[in-house]
This record gives structure tokens, sequence and C-alpha cells, in this order.
């Protein structure tokens, strides 16, 4: 999954950005509100982490404008106010959650995970599909119980087409979600980590969509 | 009925208790109740003291008049029939009035030979005057003598009297005139003590509005009806209050304010650890942990900021004691910066000297100048110039500061020395209060700060003017 991370703070920007990927998230990190705008509106994120006081363009202007064009992508605003009208005012603005400096990396990825399970309108915190069970939290995929080990690169894919099973998805579309932007793309990338998913895990798994993209079938 | 009783007692011992503080205590009420019973006693004295002086006059003329009039009544009767042997006339033995027997007299020819006296007077002669009034001293008593000649100059009468009765008189008037004032003492007291308290309400008001405050309670106080004199007290009170609940506000935004600065570089910390901890490569972790160690260094630089902020609190300045050498000063200075602008590699130029002094606090003068070359350094790219000039002219004491940097748009300038106000754009991590810091600073010493753009067009240029007054 694809996260837009805006953030002026050059340390912490660094830091949220690492931590993330560690999380096996795809991040791109812009540093003011109009960047974040030009950002959002070029690509398909599948979460934003929004800091307040921004530079340019605040971050409460910029979650009203991006929700009044009907931008539905969740929001986790990351910000030192703290007081309990803040709070409400961004909620209110259209954030899905409040996170409040200093936090701990391991939540901010929990609520992440909790805010992607929701959209996808799912309870359950595993992505279970016949005997294969993918944990997002600790980053794990068993097949028949047993722990199947998996590059960042596979994991990534195998859970962007888990959360969205029934759905095809295009070849762009998951190599936006693994890539960000100063990452290069090799070609025919995608290709060897399918290859490679379908070898670990079974064939049928992953069914290839000529012309259009892949999908795991709902059960 | 035991309890009205007992609530009666410890009433009356309630009352006993104020009015004994009120003698004993530092209290108005107490100096107002001491002032007026010593000065109505006062007036008591005097009051007396001038009656005892009248009626001792008017006595004095009423039995002098008495005298003259009896000497010459006795010495009409004397003059038609009086025996040439001295005879006695005896006193009444049972005098009906109090004053009645105290006079005395000697009846005399002209050859001094005593012809005829009361029972009481010696035989001695009463004064060595022979004509109108005299005292005199008989065995050891004064004595007031009228002396008179019959009108063929055969017979001379003295009537005589003791002064002591004018006296015992005079007192005895004075005395019957001061006794309802002294037992009216005992009764005015209360009633003045009374007064005083009614009196003094509106002060108790005030006490009492202030006492029942909470401590963060810094609303002005609201009473009408106040007496002219308490309202000074009240007014300056009120504004005493509101300086205190502007510092308050300005300390809790501060306070607010500097813990919320404190929060991202702490927030990086913390990411940048964690980032470090669970690293599986040791480029990553190194990276993450130089970032660590760089946002203590920022966290450091913020709170040694904030020190240096706190610390110019008006109340510690001592701006209008001293005059130092500006100059001395910015050598200072320039020197501690030095290293900094070496690093990138910047030319640091300070013009010629200037003898100018400055009034106020070099320290403070020191942090203000350092920070504006310090953000000089930091602005300007590498290869840059900073130029520091100083100099006076008629009114002020000048200290400028040019850089090449990108300088600060002007819509922007009114909003920088605001409290953790960053340009935008800026990749420069700093704390947000170093020209908030020159502000303060400028402020004390009733200095004005003015931004503006460099020589030609790029970078910034601050003026910095101490007034000479």
């Amino acid at each position: 999954m694809r996260i837009l991370l805006v953030e002026d703070d050059e340390a912490l920007g660094d830091g949220v950005r690492e931590g993330l990927v560690q999380e096996r998230f795809t991040v791109d990190w812009v540093k003011d509100g109009k960047e974040a705008l030009s950002a959002l509106e070029a690509e398909d994120y599948g979460l934003m982490i929004l800091d307040l006081g921004l530079p340019r363009l605040s971050g409460i202007d910029l979650l009203k404008l991006i929700r009044s064009r009907g931008m539905g992508l969740p929001v986790i605003i990351l910000t030192a106010r703290d007081t309990v009208a803040d709070r409400i005012l961004g909620l209110d603005c259209g954030a899905d959650d409040y996170v409040i400096k200093p936090f701990d990396l391991d939540e901010l990825a929990a609520r992440i995970r909790a805010l992607t399970r929701r959209k996808m309108g799912r309870a359950e915190p595993l992505l279970v599909h016949e005997n294969i069970t993918l944990d997002p939290a600790a980053h794990k995929v068993t097949l028949d119980g047993e722990e199947v080990a998996l590059s960042p690169r596979e994991f990534a894919v195998l859970r962007e087409l888990l959360e969205n099973s029934g759905i095809v998805l295009s070849r762009d579309r998951l190599e936006q979600s693994l890539y960000g932007w100063n990452e290069e793309v090799e070609s025919n990338a995608l290709e060897v980590h399918i290859h490679h998913l379908r070898r670990k895990l079974g064939a049928k798994l992953i069914k290839t969509i000529r012309g259009v993209g892949y999908v795991i079938q709902k059960d | 009925m035991r309890v009205p009783e007992s609530f009666a007692v410890s009433t009356w011992l309630k009352w006993v208790d104020a009015f004994h503080l009120s003698f004993t205590g530092n209290s108005l009420r107490g100096r107002l109740l001491r002032l007026l019973l010593s000065s109505s006693g006062l007036f008591l004295l005097i009051v007396s003291l001038l009656a005892y002086v009248n009626s001792h006059h008017e006595a004095d003329e009423l039995f002098d008049a008495q005298l003259a009039e009896s000497a010459r009544v006795l010495l009409d009767q004397a003059s038609t029939g009086i025996s040439e042997r001295p005879s006695v006339v005896s006193d009444s033995d049972h005098p009906t009035l109090e004053y009645e027997r105290k006079i005395a007299f000697q009846i005399r020819d002209r050859e001094g030979n005593l012809l005829l006296r009361s029972a009481t007077t010696p035989e001695r002669s009463l004064s060595e005057h022979s004509e109108g009034f005299s005292n005199s001293l008989i065995e050891g008593k004064k004595w007031r003598v009228f002396s008179h000649w019959n009108r063929d100059h055969t017979l001379q009468i003295q009537v005589g009297q003791l002064h002591e009765i004018r006296n015992e008189l005079a007192g005895k008037i004075a005395l019957s005139l001061l006794v309802p004032f002294l037992l009216a003492i005992p009764l005015v007291a209360p009633l003045i003590w009374f007064s005083i308290e009614r009196g003094l309400k509106p002060v108790n008001w005030v006490s009492d509005e202030v006492k029942q405050r909470a401590v963060e309670n810094l609303k002005p106080i609201v009473i009408t009806d106040v007496p002219e004199e308490v309202r000074p007290l009240i007014d300056s009170i009120n504004t005493l209050l509101s300086r205190l609940e502007y510092s308050f506000e300005n300390e809790r935004r501060f306070t607010a304010d500097a813990a919320h600065e404190l929060r991202t570089p702490l927030a990086a910390l913390k990411t940048q650890a964690q980032v470090a901890l669970r690293a599986s490569e040791t480029g990553q972790r190194k990276k993450a942990l130089e970032q660590v160690i760089s946002g203590v260094d920022r966290a450091t630089h913020l709170v040694q900021q904030l020190l240096t902020l706190a610390r110019l609190d008006p109340q510690f300045a001592r701006v209008e004691n001293s005059k130092f050498v500006l100059h001395q000063v910015i050598v200072r200075v320039l020197s501690d910066l030095a290293t900094e602008a070496l690093a990138k590699k910047i030319e640091l130029t300070f013009e010629e000297d200037c003898g100018a002094l400055v009034k106020g606090d070099a320290e403070m003068v020191g942090i203000l100048a350092s920070n504006l070359v310090r953000n000089a350094i930091r602005y300007t790219p590498e290869h840059g110039k900073v130029e520091v000039r100083i100099g006076e002219d008629d009114d002020a004491v000048w200290l400028h500061v040019i850089d090449n940097g990108p300088g600060i748009d002007p819509e922007e300038r009114s909003h920088v020395f605001e409290r953790f106000y960053r340009t935008l754009g800026n990749r420069v991590s700093g704390s947000g209060l170093g020209l908030s810091i020159v502000k303060r600073i400028a402020d004390l010493h009733h200095a004005r700060v003015e931004l503006d753009s460099g020589e030609n067009g790029g970078g910034l240029w601050v003026r910095v003017r101490f007034p000479k007054r």
C-alpha cells in the first residue's frame, strides 16, 4: 500500500518514512500542503499521514479541500496540537484518526493497518484465503500453518491482492502501490514477484486476467 | 434556654474581644478608635481647664463685688455707733449658707487702732494697702482684702476673705461641668466604636471580596457603591490584577508553545530511535542513529533558546544600569561565531572600530547580536557573505547585520518576530525563537529592529537602533 506522508520537519519526516518502509509500506514524503495536494491529484494513495502545522497550505485546509473534492482516502493526523478542541476540529474536518507527537512508530503502523481494514470492510486483523494466512502486523505468511519466507516486495504484493480479493488489480495499480517516487521500477519486476509467490504458495492462488491484471478470487 | 444564653455570652465575648483588639492591634478600626478617644479626652481636658479658669474669674468678680459691698455697709453702720474700746463681733454659730461665714473684717481709726473685728479675724492688719483690693499672706493663708476709708477719713475698714474659698467654688463649678462629660465617655466609646464599624464596612467588603477569591481568579473586583477613599485602592488592585493576568496568560501561552515545539523534535527522536532498533542493515541503523544525535542537538538548542528567552524577563533585566562599548561586544560575538562561518566558507566581515556607547546590558545585547549573526550564517548558502556594521548618528547607536541569503518576504517580516514562527520552505532547522529573543532584548533596550532586503535587492538587512535619549 502506498502512503502519502505530509510532514515539514526533516528529521521526523525521515524517521516516519524509514519506519513505515520497515513495515512494508510504500511511502512518498512531501513537506508542504500544496505539494501534498499535487501529489494526491497525481497518484493513488491508500492513506495519508498529515501534519497540521504546514507551510503554504495548512493541514486542516488541505483536509477540507480534499474532502470537498470527494477524495475518500483514510487520513491520520499527526500533530503536536493535543487539546480536545484541536482533536475535535481535526476529526470533524474529515480525519479518520488523530495521533499526537511524540508517538510510537508501532502504534502508528497499527493504526494504519486498522484504518486499512476498515476501508476494506474487514474486522478480522488477519488476511485469510483458504489455507493461506497473512498477518499484516507481524509480516508473516503461513501456508497450512507453516511459515513461508517472503521478500518485503512479495509480501506487499500479496497483501495488496488479499486486501482487494475479488477485484482485479491492474499492473499499474500494483506497481504504484509498490514503488515510491524515488524508486526505480524494474521492468517485469512485478511478474517476477508474482512468479515467486505462485512458486511459494501454489500456482492457483493468483489468477492472471490477460490485458487487465491480477486477482485473488474470493473464497 | 441554655442555647440562646450561651449564644448571647459568646456574642458578648466576641464583641469584648473585638473591642479589646481595637486598642491593641494595628487595625484601621483601632487607630480610629484610639485617635477619636484620645482627641475627645484632650477636648474634655481643655474644656474643663477653660471652665475652671472662667469660673475662677467669675467667682473672683462676684466675691470682690461682695467684699466691696460688705465693706461699705459695715463702714456705714460702724460710723454711727462705735465704741472706743475694741470689740469683737461673733460670727453666727450656725451658718445657713456654705459661703456665709467666710468673710472677716477689721475697723480702725485714723491712728490705726483696731476698733472692731469679726471673731475669725486675726488682730494684725489684713493688708498694707489702705484703699482698694489687695492680696496678702497671713499665717500661711492667702487672703483677698478690700480696704476702704469713710468719707471724712476717720474710719478704715478692711474686709477679707480666704482665697481657698474662691478656688473651691471655681473647682466645684468646673467639676459640675465635667461630670456629665466623664460619665459620657464609657457610653460614647462603644458608640464611636460602633460607628467606626459601620463606617468601615466598605473596606470589609473589599477585603472579603479579595479574601474569598480563588487563586486563579484574576478578574477585576466589581463592587459598586464604594466610598471615594476606597475607590483608588480598588482601582489599583484591579490594575495590578489585570497586569498579573496578562503576564500569567503570557507565561501560560509561552509554556504551552514551548512544550508544543518540543513535541516535534521528541517525536523525531523516538521515531529515529525505533527505526534504528528495527533496522536490519548497518547502514540504515547508522543513519538513524546519526539522526537521533542531531535531534538531541536540536532539542538542546531549543531548550537553550527557551531558557534565554525566559531569563529575559523584565524583572531580571539590568538594562538601566550601565553603558558599554558596542564594538567590544560585537568583537566577542563574532569571534565565537567565526568557526561556524568558516565551516560554511562564509565571508564574515566587520566594519571599523566605533567607540559608541550603548546604554543597557552588554550580555543581553551580545545575545541579540549573536542571534542575528548566527541566523545570517545559517540562512546564507556556502561561499556567501555576512557583514556586520556599527555606528552612531545624532540620536541612536546602530547595529546592522547584512547577508546575501534568501532574505525574508516583505509580507512575512512582521511575523518572524513571533515565537516559533518559521519562514516557508526553509530547510534550516532552527528553534524558531532567535528573532523573538532579538525582539525581546531590543524592547528591553527601547531599541527598534527593522528588516529590509540587502543592498542589491537580495538577502536580508537587519537594522537595530539603540536610542541615546
